[in-house]
C-alpha cells in the first residue's frame, strides 16, 4: 500500500513538473483555413461549419493549439445565386478553437466571399435579345477548400502544456 | 528646359517615384504586425484590408513578426521589394530584348515553384518563396522597366 500510494505521488509530481500553464493573451494570431468547400448553395444561415487551424500556434515556444485542431464556425449570412443575375454571397463567422488541453477558446474572425454579379449584362442581354436571358441565375458564394484567414482569440486563457 | 533633357528627367521621376512605392507597399505590409502588436486590435487591420486586393495574405505563406503574419505573404513580399529595390537601384544600359530575356529568365523559377506547389503535394519554404519572389519582382523590373534608367542620354553623359 505505502509503496503504491509512493509511486502516486512521484507520478503526481513528474507530471507537475513536467506540465505548465501558458497564458494565450487577448488577440493572439490563429490562422484558420477550410477543409471542404463552403458554398452558399449547400449552407443555411446559423448551420455549425467545421474548419482547421492551419499551422501550430505558439506561445513562448510552447504549442497551445495544434494545426488541424477543429475551429467552429457558422454561418452569419448564406446567399445563393439568384434570377436576373444576381450574385450569391457567403459569410463565415469563426467562433471558438480547441487548446491541447481541451479548453475552448473564443475566437473572432470570419470568411466571406461574393460572387461576381452578372446583373448588368443579363439585364441587356434580357432587354436587347431575349426576355429568358432573365432566367439566368447568379453564381452562388463559394469559399475554396484551403482557403486562410487569421482569427483573433477573444480574451485570456490559460492553457495546460506539456 | 531642352526637350531632348526634360523626357529622361520626367522618366527618372516616374521610376523613382514608382520604385518608392513599391517599397513603401513592402514596408506597409511589414509594420502591419507591429503596429497591431503594439496598439492591439484592431490597430493595423486598415493595412491588412488595404493590401488583400493584391495579395492572398494567407498566415502560413507568410512571414510572422511579433507572433503575427505580415499583410502580403513571402513571395508577394519579395516581389514589390524586389520590384522597388530594381527601380530605385538599378541602372540597365542593355538592349531591351536581352533585358525582356533577362527578366523572362528570372522570373520562370517562381512561377516554377508556384506551379509545381500547386499541382503536387510538395509545400515550399517561406524563405525559398520570397528568394524566388525577390528574384521574379527584378525579372519584372527588367521586363517592363529597362528604358530611361538614370537622367543621362544615350552617350551616358549628364
Amino acid at each position: 500500500m505505502k509503496q503504491t500510494i509512493k509511486v502516486l505521488v512521484i507520478i503526481i509530481m513528474t507530471s507537475l513538473a513536467v506540465a505548465g500553464t501558458v497564458t494565450v493573451p487577448n488577440g493572439s494570431v490563429i490562422p484558420v483555413k477550410t477543409t471542404n468547400q463552403l458554398s452558399s448553395a449547400q449552407l443555411m444561415l446559423g448551420q455549425e461549419v467545421i474548419c482547421s487551424v492551419a499551422q501550430d500556434v505558439k506561445i513562448d515556444g510552447q504549442v497551445v493549439i495544434k494545426a488541424g485542431s477543429p475551429v467552429y464556425g457558422s454561418v452569419q449570412e448564406s446567399k445563393g445565386g439568384q434570377m436576373a443575375g444576381i450574385a450569391g454571397s457567403i459569410i463565415i463567422a469563426l467562433n471558438s478553437v480547441v487548446a491541447v488541453d481541451g479548453t475552448n477558446i473564443a475566437i473572432t474572425g470570419s470568411f466571406s466571399n461574393a460572387a461576381k454579379s452578372e446583373v448588368g449584362g443579363t439585364v441587356a442581354v434580357g432587354v436587347i435579345l431575349c426576355p429568358l436571358a432573365l432566367l439566368n441565375t447568379g453564381d452562388d458564394g463559394v469559399i475554396p477548400v484551403g482557403m486562410q484567414v487569421r482569427a483573433m482569440t477573444m480574451g485570456t486563457f490559460d492553457i495546460l502544456v506539456e | 528646359m531642352e526637350k531632348s533633357k526634360l523626357l529622361p528627367l520626367s522618366i527618372f521621376i516616374f521610376r523613382k517615384g514608382l520604385g518608392s512605392i513599391f517599397v513603401g507597399l513592402s514596408l506597409l505590409a511589414l509594420s502591419a504586425p507591429i503596429i497591431q502588436s503594439i496598439f492591439d486590435f484592431p490597430s493595423g487591420e486598415g493595412i491588412y484590408g488595404l493590401l488583400s486586393p493584391i495579395c492572398h495574405q494567407f498566415p502560413t505563406r507568410s512571414f510572422w513578426v511579433t507572433n503575427r503574419p505580415m499583410a502580403l505573404c513571402s513571395r508577394c513580399f519579395g516581389g514589390y521589394l524586389g520590384l522597388g529595390i530594381g527601380l530605385l537601384l538599378i541602372n540597365t544600359q542593355i538592349r531591351y530584348l536581352k533585358s525582356l530575356a533577362l527578366g523572362i529568365l528570372l522570373i520562370i523559377p517562381g512561377i516554377v515553384d508556384g506551379l509545381v506547389q500547386l499541382l503536387t503535394q510538395y509545400e515550399s519554404k517561406n524563405a525559398i518563396r520570397f528568394i524566388l519572389g525577390s528574384i521574379g519582382g527584378l525579372g519584372l523590373f527588367f521586363m517592363f522597366f529597362p528604358f530611361g534608367s538614370n537622367s543621362t542620354n544615350k552617350k551616358g553623359t549628364k
